[in-house]
């Protein structure tokens, strides 16, 4: 028979005499025991447990469904160099320690030591087990008297718990989760008397939303978030772990929990702290830097805002490592946030925390929130459950209460102004950005206001209506070359736009490569898509400067592969006979024509190869290069008075268009744009760039692009073996001077386990 | 003082027990047709009790034919079956006070049913909510289950025999299909008293 009542435990992991009843032979009874002793530090595994749900102490749910996307870290990857390098990586190394400290998750969840009905510190009694969070169980308990608490015991990293817990005994405030007291047991064993929350956490509830909240519903929790940090604040007392999961609705308050990590920091004192704490997905990036203050929580409450608003988090990946590079160096995806939370968010998520709100107060200022009137007004009508209740619209009167309390929506009891409902298409559109775009918007929007206005009056909108179109109709014909000069001068813009955007997402901070190429993904790639994965997160982590020095790298090789061409060529064509200059221009022309267009092509190359990439935008893109290209190789062959009959095509014969030809058959500027323009639109040329080709030199894509050069001479001929000849000689000037990344040797470098190898090669690949 | 809770080795008629499901919940557990609803009071004696304004006695829950009705405890209806009005799954129950109590039958399965309680409202005796018990109850983390505990990713069936329980695994095809080998499952009886573990569900069972 197994009694339930536990021997003495310690808090330095001896061992738990508490093994449940075996329920069934074949069960997975053999569950880990693993007890972490005081201060160990375990293996980082983001993917997290569960916990159990509904309860207050689910102060510890470390890693729920957003942390479980993460794929696992070891100490292990956390490989050390030494050097300048080691130092950051003994930072970054600390932050992902701490981090565990923080959130330690087991593999698989543990019974507790504790079971229902014992009483490890009299007088309350355990009802059940709630959690285990990174420095311990959360129990359920009764008083004697009935009154209902959590208890956590705490069994690893007690210096750190304890310290935090006790900075925050005496604190009062309605949006923080009360802490009773610190009591030890009779075997010495130090545990956390604290409110006992029934509610859900944020965590849950964001779950149950992947959308995000409602506007008025995130307006709510993040008032009472805010209000509860601030008093943190204003105790001197940094949170440090702040996350959905950490903050919970009891009867309509939000209050904020596990005082855990707090730390006590003056408003002086910043600096060498020892320890970096947070979760992954709400880190901010100057915690690896060892050097932070309360700005990290502000940094935390924007990305809760973020994650309130839309339902996801601004800085996700597939690894803990890919989460940290985007905290350092990428921008939030802020399409989809509506003003004033675009501003405030971004404002928080400043990489630099000196630029960051420097109050609680003052972030959530913009957003007519007030970190002294969050608290709600406590009622006793509970929300509406979020759940739809499955015959609510059968549900026949009866079933009605009778009577109750009517306290109306909790947002009015609620002392925070509410904002003017956001149109979803606002919230959720992803093109609100473009300044004239939402201009064009904005002004249809008002046109169909007036229209709508003018319902009371049938007659007189239809004889506007009339007169709007007869007069758009005597316009045509210059409205609709208007329009198209428009489109045609926007639709580049827009694009270009969106290009120069996202490349906004490169680095800012110049250890990201060394840091994301350290600390390492969890596993070495197997596969070659998983191998492709990683390289190219790691050039995605390169910082603008680098790059920049490598694309010089480039224009300086693809100046010397033309001038080795230009010469080879020449020695080939000019081998007999005098040489003059009317000899030697085309290739000049040629050389030079090469010269641009590889450039532009590097260039752009430079600026895709942290991503695959969209086909049309690229080409369009491209196209445009292309059509300079063109307008630079018409003004050098009129410079070298060069012919300017095409070849022949098979295709138009003699059927030339003579908006891009001449009467005489000779070539126009334009016909010289159109043709680049086709050349560079119609071929993949971010592939004969990319550092992750399969080869340096395809002789394959050479070829695909000759004929690609040939096929554009069909519709749009330009003088001959020349254009052929270039487009050739750009396939190879690209791909001798573009960086490329040698797989072998890079498998070769991580077979070794040389990660300084492997970031050489990264870092000198080109 | 650690205190020990010695297991219960006779059978018990008792009708009403408390469940405590770690990371889960506390459940109380009503057996038989017939439960009573009231406020708590000291000294209470109704099966369902919540920390309410509610009168100490309500009305009745009746179970009839896997159907529930409510049966006010007033004007002398209790026990006339034109006074009985028929609780569709997820109604409130008309009981006028602050609290919102919900009666849910998650599966059809199972002619038990769940009473839930809106925030800020909470049953006596600490537990989270009422199941009113047909035999069978199912613990799981999907939204059949009586007893719902999403961070448990193992079902259980939970059977009431002759006064006692028993529990096992819920047998479910896993990822290896239907050919796959499935752990062996079997009853074991829950005795008061005794934390038992089937898989990731840590419980024990308590006589209220």
């Amino acid at each position: 028979m197994n009694l339930t009542a536990p021997e003495p435990c310690t808090l330095a992991g001896a061992k738990m005499n508490n093994d449940p009843v075996e329920a069934s032979p074949s069960s997975p009874t053999a569950k880990p025991r693993k007890q972490t002793g005081n201060g160990q530090i375990k293996p980082v595994q983001c993917k997290g447990l569960k916990i159990g749900s509904g309860l207050a102490a689910k102060l510890f749910r470390p890693f729920k469904p957003r942390d479980q996307a993460v794929g696992g870290i070891s100490t292990a990857d956390l490989a050390l160099k030494s050097g300048d390098a080691g130092a950051d990586a003994d930072r970054m190394k600390s932050a992902f320690e701490q981090t565990m400290l923080g959130s330690t998750p087991e593999p698989r969840p543990m019974s507790f030591t504790f079971p229902p009905g014992s009483q490890p510190l009299p007088p309350y009694t355990i009802r059940r087990g709630v959690g285990v969070g990174g420095f311990g169980e959360v129990y359920f308990a009764v008083s004697q008297a009935g009154k209902e608490v959590a208890l956590k015991r705490i069994q690893r990293n007690l210096e750190i718990e304890l310290r935090g817990v006790s900075q925050c005994l005496n604190l009062k405030h309605p949006n923080l989760v009360s802490l009773f007291d610190i009591c030890r047991d009779q075997q010495g064993g130090s545990w956390v008397v604290m409110e006992y929350v029934s509610g859900d956490n944020l965590r849950e509830v964001l779950d149950r939303n992947p959308n995000g909240l409602s506007e008025q519903e995130a307006r709510r929790w993040f008032a009472g978030i805010a209000a509860g940090v601030a008093h943190l604040h204003s105790a001197g007392l940094v949170h440090r772990d702040l996350k959905p999961g950490n903050v919970f609705d009891d009867l309509g308050i939000v209050k904020v929990g596990d005082y855990g990590l707090s730390k006590f920091i003056s408003s002086s004192q910043r600096g060498g702290h020892t320890e970096s704490v947070g979760t992954f997905h709400y880190m901010a990036p100057e915690i690896g830097r060892g050097k932070y203050g309360r700005e990290i929580d502000v940094y935390a409450l924007g990305i809760m805002l973020y994650e309130l608003l839309t339902g996801r988090v601004p800085f996700d990946g597939e690894s803990c490592h890919e989460i940290i590079v985007k905290h350092l160096t990428a921008l939030p995806e802020l399409s989809g946030v509506s003003s004033p939370y675009r501003e405030a968010i971004m404002a928080a998520l400043d990489k630099d925390p000196a630029r960051r709100p420097a109050t609680v107060a003052e972030l959530v200022a913009p957003l007519g929130l007030s970190v002294s009137d969050a608290v709600p007004i406590p009622t006793l009508v509970a929300e509406a459950s979020p759940q739809p209740i499955q015959n609510r619209s059968a549900e026949p009167e009866l079933h009605e209460p009778v009577s109750r309390v009517d306290a109306g929506p909790m947002e009015a009891a609620v002392a925070i102004p509410v904002a003017t409902p956001v149109s979803p298409d606002l919230i959720h559109g992803s093109h609100v950005d473009e300044p004239l775009l939402r201009a064009v918007r904005k002004s249809v929007y008002d046109l169909r206001q007036w229209w709508k206005s003018l319902e009371q009056s049938p007659r007189s909108r239809f004889w506007i209506g009339a007169f709007l179109a007869f007069v758009l109709f005597i316009n045509t014909h210059w409205l609709i070359p208007a329009l198209s000069i428009l489109a045609a001068v926007y639709v580049p813009y827009y694009i270009i736009r969106q290009m120069v955007l996202h490349s906004s997402e490169q680095p800012s901070y110049a250890k990201a490569h060394r840091i994301a190429s350290q600390a390492g993904p969890p596993s070495r790639p197997t596969t070659k898509h998983q191998w492709r994965n990683e390289v190219r997160h790691s050039l995605r982590a390169k910082h603008n400067l680098v790059r920049m020095a490598e694309l010089n790298t480039s224009w300086i090789a693809s100046s010397l592969t033309v001038l080795a061409m230009a010469v080879v060529a020449g020695v080939i064509g000019l081998r007999s006979g005098d040489v003059s200059a009317v000899d030697l221009a085309p290739y000049f022309w040629m050389g030079l024509v090469v010269l641009v267009g590889a450039q532009g092509i590097l260039g752009l190359g430079k600026l895709w190869e942290r991503d695959e990439g969209e086909g049309l935008p690229r080409r369009l893109v491209l196209a445009g290069i292309g059509a300079g290209v063109g307008l630079f190789a018409f003004a050098l062959n009129e410079f070298f008075m060069l012919s300017l009959v095409p070849g022949r095509s098979d295709v138009l014969a003699s059927n030339l268009p003579q908006a891009l030809y001449h009467n005489d058959g000779t070539i126009r500027a334009s016909g010289m744009m159109a043709h680049f323009a086709l050349l560079f639109g119609g071929v993949r040329w971010w592939k004969s760039v990319d550092p992750l080709r399969r080869t340096r030199l395809s002789l394959w894509s050479v070829a695909v692009v000759c004929v690609a050069a040939w096929g554009v001479q069909q519709v749009l001929p330009v003088p001959q073996p020349t254009g052929i000849l270039v487009a050739g000689g750009l396939a190879i000037a690209t791909q001798m001077s573009a960086p490329w990344i040698n797989p072998r040797l890079y498998r070769l470098a991580q077979k070794s386990g040389n990660r300084q190898v492997t970031s050489n090669l990264q870092e000198a690949h080109a | 003082m650690n205190q020990m809770i010695r297991p219960m080795t006779e059978s018990h008629p008792t009708l009403s027990w408390r469940l405590w499901i770690d990371r889960c919940g506390g459940y109380g557990l009503l057996s038989g047709d017939r439960f009573s609803v009231g406020g708590s009071r000291p000294g209470g004696t109704t099966d369902v009790q919540v920390r309410s304004d509610w009168r100490r006695h309500e009305g009745d829950i009746v179970r009839r034919d896997g159907d529930y009705f409510w049966s006010r405890s007033e004007e002398g209806l209790s026990s006339a079956w034109g006074g009985e009005e028929l609780l569709a799954s997820a109604a409130m129950l008309p009981i006028s006070g602050s609290a919102t109590m919900r009666l849910h039958k998650p599966s059809p399965l199972s002619g038990s049913a769940v009473l839930s309680l809106d925030p800020p409202h909470r049953f006596d005796q600490h537990v989270d909510q009422i199941l009113l018990v047909d035999q069978t109850i199912l613990i799981g983390p999907g939204s059949q289950s009586h007893i719902r505990c999403t961070a448990i990713d193992v079902s259980a069936v939970m059977v009431l025999r002759a006064g006692k329980w028993q529990a096992k695994l819920k047998s479910e095809v896993g990822q290896g299909g239907l050919l796959a080998a499935k752990p062996k499952t079997q009853f074991i009886e829950l005795v008061p008293g005794r934390r038992v573990s089937l898989g990731e569900l840590d419980m024990m069972l308590e006589i209220a």
